[in-house]
């Protein structure tokens, strides 16, 4: 299992260095250097990447990293909580999916999936728009809070800021201003998670020892956080990495939308201002960061969910 | 006597095995017709209708659709604000994204396969790792901040938005190869077609692709929808085919801004991509039964 | 799990019912972008406008309507050395800055403040000196070549000195870019090793309300200050908000989420017209965004004045304003003296001057003025001639620039009825965008054809910069569209020009412009397609507000009235 591990590293070492060898290409496209210099200035833009000393802005002058700090945060406070929430939605729905095989619920339920699955992010978000912003006027159609309204930017994450205010009206409205982009994104992710648990749960419901529980008379609920519980989580994990991959994609085009003030934004407004230097910082750290995740669930799977004890089943 | 009733045994060709199989779900049926309906709509209605898409008309701008009072039957579901017909352009729309999707996803499979292919058959394991994370660079970097490079260092276009959607799923194609092969490879027929000397060429042609086809078929539906989302969501931003030419993303985008004309105008190419992206699923869904039970003896896995 | 999530939708439609106190302030959404705080970075902009008359003072005043200089914050003393030394006092001490989180004023606002605002635009040696492209309305001036030194001669009196003898001081003086920065703020920077930057991003004014937060390319958040030397302001917060898309503005506006926007769009000015709402009311500005068709005369197509006359001749513009502004531009030959200062000012005079002579009020004479029509009519033959020529040419390319709008660009539509028009008579076209940076490059290049540019400008100075080589002289790196492309100068016509800057008498000033006028239609180097005129439109709650001379929206007197239901 270590020498497992330290393959892996190696993977994620390698990897991460051809993604400077790409992000240095991508450089050398946008603003181009004679022949003879490329391997000096080869070492010098990958050392700078990697102390993240990303330079200033072209558009605004500022240092990057400062910009930074400020648009990432909001893109993360949408990234966990829509995490959080499909994981948390995700698993009990499709746990109940499965144990209702076959049933009205379970039919109608997934031939609703089947649709939400092909429908497009942004025309979600425009119908949501038109449905509830125009038509009945409950949700606002842009920004993260409303902009009369002044808070101290204590943390830089703005949930958690409006709650630090202790004012009610800005917490409210600091929700109204979540559910579209929240609702939106959601879907997406909610739906493959249900749908992964389902069939993981309907394999593990086949296996002789979950028979040998029911036998025993024990509840629905029980099984399902004792045993079919940890049996499945090995068939989620590896399936994260291209949700989260998807998700960021969604994300940039939600927060486009509902000019939602975070990495999103920020990086289609630097391609429309040709600010490359942001656009290649930006790429890079969430590129690295994808990576290492992906890297990360890979090792986490292996020492916590060896094959050998996992359930014999073909998932 | 003895009445023999004659009992024939037939046995089905292909066609209608596959026919049979495929059958089983209706739902699969259904979305095997909605798909002839809607590629019999948008290639073959423009040839009848015969209406230019591009042609202005200043005279006919905002026309509602026909069933509403004030709409020309000439001009099915209305005009834009430039007096172009709606239907016309909606109709060429769809064959640009289809189209580019189509190609797109063909290019990747293409490529990807034959990747996975190689590194799944090569002996040395360094050749065999470098081939098979060539590409993971590119899967850990989202789709659309994929398009926006290839927009950034190129002009923005349909073609190049195209470009890079088929990077993008390059990946999965090279996955899912290596692992069917690979999967292959570990079977019996193969090292007694090896032990009788067949060269690599054959045992990929007879042996190996007929069994890994359902995977590849598999990946390509998948990927095909989800490269019709992304090529209109590139437009959608403004980032893909420009206007005038119409495509279902950016036609979403001018609709959102008339929306208090017409909602129509809006809705209707987002319908559109629903149904196609539900047909696509399905008839993929369909196919891949048909393969995956000529692979694994008519068993039926849900 | 399924309680819980119920729980949390209740508590929210609950909370909605709830009658929740309404934050208050106005929201001003604008089109143009928002780069800094300081108006001095800025060309002439809607947003810097109202910025300006936000945050900051200057030193004298300019009447929107009639465009006439009175004393702001100081006054014109005296002009010493053959119009070359300007002095000018402050009006009253008592005027204080803002203060926020760096910085607290220790002082009123003096002479050496205002010495300092002008000098970190000339001098090198201040350390908040940048390179003059940086300062777009200054650059654009003569003042760039000629102001050479400002001094505070005491704590109420400034100098300020030219090389030679211009026209141009006052106006620049009254301009929305021309306002007054804190010195002690810069002193207060440079102690604290800030980027210099921090006097643009995070400005110190003297106006009625005070910086609160920036986000660049995003929005403002203004407070009120109350120690303002003028009308108190009673908005309790001012934001004024830019967004790239143009397309949702008029729907916020209806969501309650704007109470102004500014410059709608075409399509959304016919949408207005449609709805006829009573609660949303439209005014009209004298600064005019104008689309021009310019050439590069050192094509071989287009080098000869016949060559582009005829091409002028051949454009169907009651197409463009029909299809693309749905009525709603003005062509060139529809311009009246609504539209132009200069021939109001001479119906002004040629009132009073017959009032004078008649004893009593009996029907004046109508005088009707109009623009005189930019198009010279040309010979037949000649016309046909050169068609005919042209059509065997290789195709003429048309650049066309994107602007930042989401899947709109007008301009694409109008190189397209441009490219029909000409396709008519056999002339080929090709229609090539670009991303406005690109552009300027292959432009300053003089690689292009043919170009379709927007300007912002007031009317009455739209069409110097394009057709002037003086202005380039500032400097190699035109940055803007409002710059002469055209590879083409006259020297008749520059010197009609400097004319028209040190005239003062309105009919002089009239047969100047006429002069001008027919050059260019004789030359056309560039052809005015359409004008638009700016526009607001605002909810009738929002009361008080005042335009001022750039296009942009005072917010002084502003306040917000409770809308009764």
């Amino acid at each position: 299992m270590i020498s497992y591990i330290l393959r892996r590293f190696m993977l994620l070492i390698s990897t991460m260095f051809v993604l400077t060898i790409v992000i240095f290409w991508i450089h050398v496209r946008l603003n181009p250097v004679g022949d003879a210099h490329l391997l000096p200035s080869y070492l010098s833009y990958t050392q700078s990447l990697l102390t993240l000393n990303f330079g200033k802005s072209l558009a605004t002058g500022a240092p990057i990293i400062e910009e930074m700090k400020l648009y990432l945060p909001a893109s993360l406070e949408l990234l966990t909580i829509t995490l959080l929430l499909s994981i948390l939605i995700g698993i009990p729905l499709g746990i109940s999916l499965a144990y209702f095989h076959r049933s009205f619920f379970d039919r109608s339920l997934v031939i609703i999936i089947q649709i939400c699955r092909s429908m497009p992010v942004y025309w979600l978000c425009q119908l949501l728009i038109v449905m509830f912003c125009i038509s009945i006027k409950i949700f606002p159609t842009y920004g993260n809070l409303n902009l009369l309204y002044d808070i101290e930017n204590v943390t830089g994450f703005n949930t958690i800021d409006a709650f630090l205010s202790h004012d009610p009206n800005i917490i409210k409205d600091m929700l109204i201003h979540l559910c579209l982009p929240i609702f939106s994104l959601t879907i997406l992710p909610l739906v493959e998670i249900t749908m992964l648990s389902r069939s993981a749960t309907l394999m593990v419901l086949q296996t002789n020892f979950i028979k040998a529980v029911f036998s025993r008379g024990v509840s629905l609920c029980y099984v399902a956080r004792v045993h079919i519980l940890r049996n499945i989580i090995p068939a989620i994990i590896p399936h994260l990495n291209i949700l989260l991959t998807n998700l960021v994609s969604s994300i940039i085009l939600v927060e486009v939308i509902f000019e939602w003030p975070g990495v999103g934004l920020w990086v289609t407004s630097s391609v429309t201002n040709a600010d490359y230097p942001v656009l290649e910082s930006i790429i890079f750290v969430l590129a690295a960061t994808l990576l290492t995740i992906n890297i990360l669930t890979e090792i986490i799977i292996t020492i916590f969910f060896p094959v050998k004890k996992r359930v014999n089943i073909k998932l | 006597m003895f009445i023999q009733h004659d009992r024939k045994t037939d046995i089905p060709s292909n066609t209608s095995l596959i026919w049979q199989i495929y059958k089983r779900r209706s739902f699969d049926v259904l979305g095997l017709y909605l798909l002839i309906t809607l590629l019999a709509l948008i290639f073959i209605l423009p040839l009848i209708i015969n209406i230019d898409p591009y042609l202005q008309n200043p005279e006919a701008t905002f026309l509602p659709p026909s069933w509403i009072e004030g709409g020309e039957f000439r001009h099915f579901f209305g005009t834009d604000e430039f007096g172009r017909d709606f239907l016309a352009r909606l109709l060429l729309g769809a064959q640009n994204t289809l189209q580019s999707a189509f190609l797109a996803t063909l290019l990747a499979m293409l490529l990807g396969s034959c990747i996975g292919f190689m590194s799944a058959i090569s002996r040395r394991s360094a050749q065999r790792s470098f081939l098979h994370h060539m590409f993971d660079i590119i899967s850990s970097i989202p789709s659309i901040l994929l398009a926006l490079i290839s927009v950034a260092i190129f002009s923005p276009s349909l073609s190049h938005a195209m470009l890079a959607i088929s990077l993008s799923l390059v990946p999965r194609f090279i996955h899912a190869t290596y692992f069917a092969v690979c999967h292959e490879l570990s079977k019996d027929y193969i090292t007694s077609n090896m032990l009788d000397g067949a060269s690599y060429l054959r045992l990929t042609r007879d042996t190996i692709l007929p069994n890994i086809l359902d995977i590849i078929a598999k990946n390509f539906y998948q990927g095909l929808s989800i490269a019709i989302i992304d090529i209109s969501a590139i437009g959608f931003l403004g980032f893909g085919a420009q206007p005038p030419i119409p495509e279902l993303g950016n036609m979403l985008a001018s609709g959102m801004d008339l929306f208090f004309i017409g909602s129509y105008m809006a809705l209707i190419p987002g319908i559109s991509i629903m149904l196609f992206v539900i047909s696509i699923n399905l008839v993929g869904h369909g196919l891949h039964r048909v393969l995956e039970a000529g692979v694994s003896h008519g068993f039926s896995r849900h | 799990m399924v309680r819980l999530f119920l729980a949390l939708v209740l508590l929210l439609t609950l909370s909605t019912k709830a009658d929740g106190a309404e934050p208050k302030g106005l929201l001003y959404c604008s089109e143009s972008n928002i780069t800094s705080t300081n108006p001095q970075r800025y060309g002439i902009s809607t947003t810097a406008s109202s910025l300006s008359y936000a945050l900051y003072d200057r030193l004298l005043y300019m009447n929107p309507e009639t465009k006439k200089i009175s004393p702001g914050i100081a006054y014109l003393n005296e002009i010493k050395d053959n119009g070359t030394t300007y002095i000018f006092k402050l009006r009253f001490m008592g005027i204080a800055f803002h203060k926020n989180k760096l910085f607290t004023p220790t002082r009123l606002l003096n002479a050496h403040d205002i010495a300092f605002s002008f000098d970190r635009m000339i001098n090198p040696d201040n350390p908040f000196y940048r390179p003059i492209d940086d300062f777009p309305f200054f650059k654009r001036s003569d003042l760039a070549n000629s102001l050479y030194k400002v001094k505070a001669l005491d704590n109420n009196t400034v100098a300020f000195y030219l090389k030679t003898q211009t026209n141009d001081l006052t106006p620049f003086l009254a301009s929305d870019n021309a306002v007054i920065l804190s010195l002690e703020y810069a002193q207060t920077i440079l102690k604290e090793n800030l980027p210099p930057e921090t006097i643009d991003t995070k400005g110190i004014g003297s106006g009625p309300y005070r910086l609160d937060k920036y986000m660049h390319e995003r929005f403002v958040r203004l407070v009120p200050f109350a120690p303002y030397h003028g009308p108190k302001p009673k908005l309790p917060a001012l934001v004024i908000i830019h967004s790239n898309f143009s397309n949702k503005r008029l729907t916020q506006l209806f969501t309650g989420e704007c109470h102004i926007i500014t410059n709608p769009t075409p399509g959304q000015l016919y949408l207005l017209e449609k709805l006829n709402n009573k609660n949303v009311k439209i005014f009209e500005r004298n600064s005019v965004i104008g689309t021009f068709l310019i050439f590069n005369t050192k094509n071989p197509s287009l080098d000869d004045d016949i060559k582009r006359r005829t091409i002028a001749s051949i454009l169907n513009l009651n197409e463009i304003k029909q299809m693309v502004f749905f009525e709603h531009g003005t062509l060139q030959s529809e311009l009246n003296y609504q539209h132009n200062t200069l021939a109001r000012k001479l119906l002004e005079n040629y009132r009073r001057n017959i009032i004078k002579n008649i004893p009593h009020s009996g029907s004046l004479p109508q005088l009707r003025l109009t623009t005189p029509n930019l198009f010279m009519p040309l010979d037949d033959t000649d016309k046909i001639k050169t068609i005919f020529w042209l059509s065997k040419q290789r195709p003429l390319n048309l650049y066309v620039f994107e602007q930042n709008n989401l899947a709109i660009t007008s301009h694409v539509r109008i190189a397209q009825i441009i490219k029909s028009n000409l396709e008519e008579y056999g002339i080929n076209v090709n229609i090539k965008t670009y991303r406005t940076s690109t552009g300027l490059k292959k432009m300053r290049n003089g690689n292009f054809d043919m170009a379709l540019i927007n300007v912002f400008n007031n009317y009455d100075d739209i069409l110097e910069p394009l057709v002037s080589c003086s202005y380039s002289k500032n400097s190699p790196n035109r940055k803007f569209f409002s710059d002469n492309f055209t590879n083409w100068c006259d020297k008749d016509l520059e010197d009609l020009f400097a004319q028209t800057h040190k005239e003062q008498d309105p009919l002089t000033e009239a047969l100047l412009a006429n002069d001008i006028y027919n050059i260019i239609a004789y030359q056309m180097p560039i052809v005015p397609l359409i004008y638009s005129f700016n526009k607001f439109v605002a909810v009738s709650s929002v009361k008080g507000t005042q335009s001022t001379p750039f296009g942009g929206m005072s917010f002084i007197n502003a306040y917000m009235e409770p809308e009764d239901d």
